[in-house]
């Protein structure tokens, strides 16, 4: 039997206990929001591509089986709606168009500011170089971006970042050290042009 | 960059995140001491990963819960309505031309058995007639086999089994 906590919410709310999809939602809506948030950088479509997330496990309650960790499950049709919807479907023009310059873009530099501030000079800088690393985290292939996400803010394995990329321990290893050298490579690159 | 450099370099990213052999870990450690250039690679594949670290979190908007639970009752209130539009083709689709013969060899059988088979009480209390009249059931048990049961529904009250059998054999 899978003992995962979640897993045992979600076989309750297969057996119609509407109060444990609510206990999954809290759980995971918060996490969910911020990897979707920092694959596509748009808040808006982060916000209903997450909520689509969460409509999908509901609709997919009656023939869910409990093979994996429920993480594993929700995380791998996340990365599903993500190269679905942002690649190829109704937001691909939205997120290609985005400015890095929106409104929670901002908040969300200020806050960094608040934070860590240092002085003038250090805050912009600090600031500048935020904004190339994102720059440069949407350049990278979708896969490169997703594993390198999941390895920096979840510290998964590289086991359990293939199971939900649906791929090798060992192709997870590669492709994270791919993405680290091609983010070292954009970064010096702009870096690079900007001295110029 | 000589070749001390290049045999090191493939191995900065494994080197960065401690996935080498320690003998290996050991050997650029000694590298990296000494050659400048290769400090800078270094630096230069830390740093990205380093400001990524620095990426806050975000929480959703303030009507996010509200938005998606509204999206959840809409979910609900399609799928009922296609559970009941479902059923309304099934049962147009009966009245089809093509199915007209299957719907009304359907309902025949039906009807049929409605007028053969008595149409029992849904509870399953035995009705007053059914009870008839057999108060000792002890005497009831005993028959294995009733054939004919008008006879037995003739006795007021059975009081002793070889009289029944008389009137059952004639
Ligand atoms: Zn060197």
């Amino acid at each position: 039997m899978n003992e995962d906590p979640h897993v045992q919410l979600m076989l309750r709310f297969q057996s119609g206990e509407q109060s444990a999809f609510k206990q999954l939602f809290e759980a995971y809506k918060i996490p969910l929001l911020n990897f979707i948030y920092r694959y596509c950088q748009d808040y808006r479509v982060a916000e209903e591509l997450s909520q689509e997330v969460f409509l999908r496990v509901y609709k997919t309650v009656s023939s869910y089986r409990p093979d994996a960790k429920f993480s594993t499950w929700i995380y791998r049709i996340a990365t599903n709606i993500c190269l679905n919807e942002i690649r190829t479907g109704k937001y691909k023009y939205e997120i290609n168009n985005a400015c890095f310059d929106s409104g929670s873009e901002i908040k969300e530099f200020q806050a960094v500011d608040s934070r860590t501030y240092t002085g003038v000079d250090e805050g912009i800088v600090q600031k500048e170089r935020h904004k190339e690393v994102r720059s440069a985290i949407k350049k990278l292939p979708d896969k490169q971006r997703m594993a390198l996400l999941f390895s920096v803010y979840d510290q998964l394995s590289y086991k359990e970042i293939g199971h939900r990329l649906g791929c090798s321990e060992g192709a997870v290893k590669s492709i994270i050290h791919r993405a680290k050298i091609t983010i070292r490579d954009i970064f010096l690159k702009k870096g690079n042009k900007q001295d110029k | 960059m000589n070749r001390e450099c290049k045999k090191h370099r493939k191995n900065l990213v494994a080197y960065m995140d401690r996935e080498l052999p320690r003998k290996r870990l050991i050997q650029i450690d000694e590298h990296l001491q000494g050659c400048a250039l290769c400090q800078k690679e270094l630096e230069e594949l830390r740093m990205p990963v380093a400001a990524l670290l620095e990426w806050e979190s975000i929480v959703p908007s303030a009507g996010y819960d509200r938005v998606f639970w509204e999206k959840v009752e809409g979910l609900k209130a399609g799928q009922k309505n296609r559970k009941e539009k479902s059923f309304s083709k099934q049962f147009r689709l009966c009245f089809k031309p093509k199915f007209a013969l299957v719907t009304s060899a359907a309902l025949a059988a039906l009807i049929f058995l409605i007028t053969f088979f008595e149409l029992k009480p849904l509870n399953n209390e035995p009705s007053q007639s059914e009870i008839l009249f057999v108060q000792d059931f002890d005497l009831l048990y005993n028959l294995e086999i009733i054939e004919n049961r008008e006879a037995l529904e003739n006795f007021e009250v059975i009081n002793f089994l070889d009289i029944l059998e008389q009137e059952v054999n004639g």
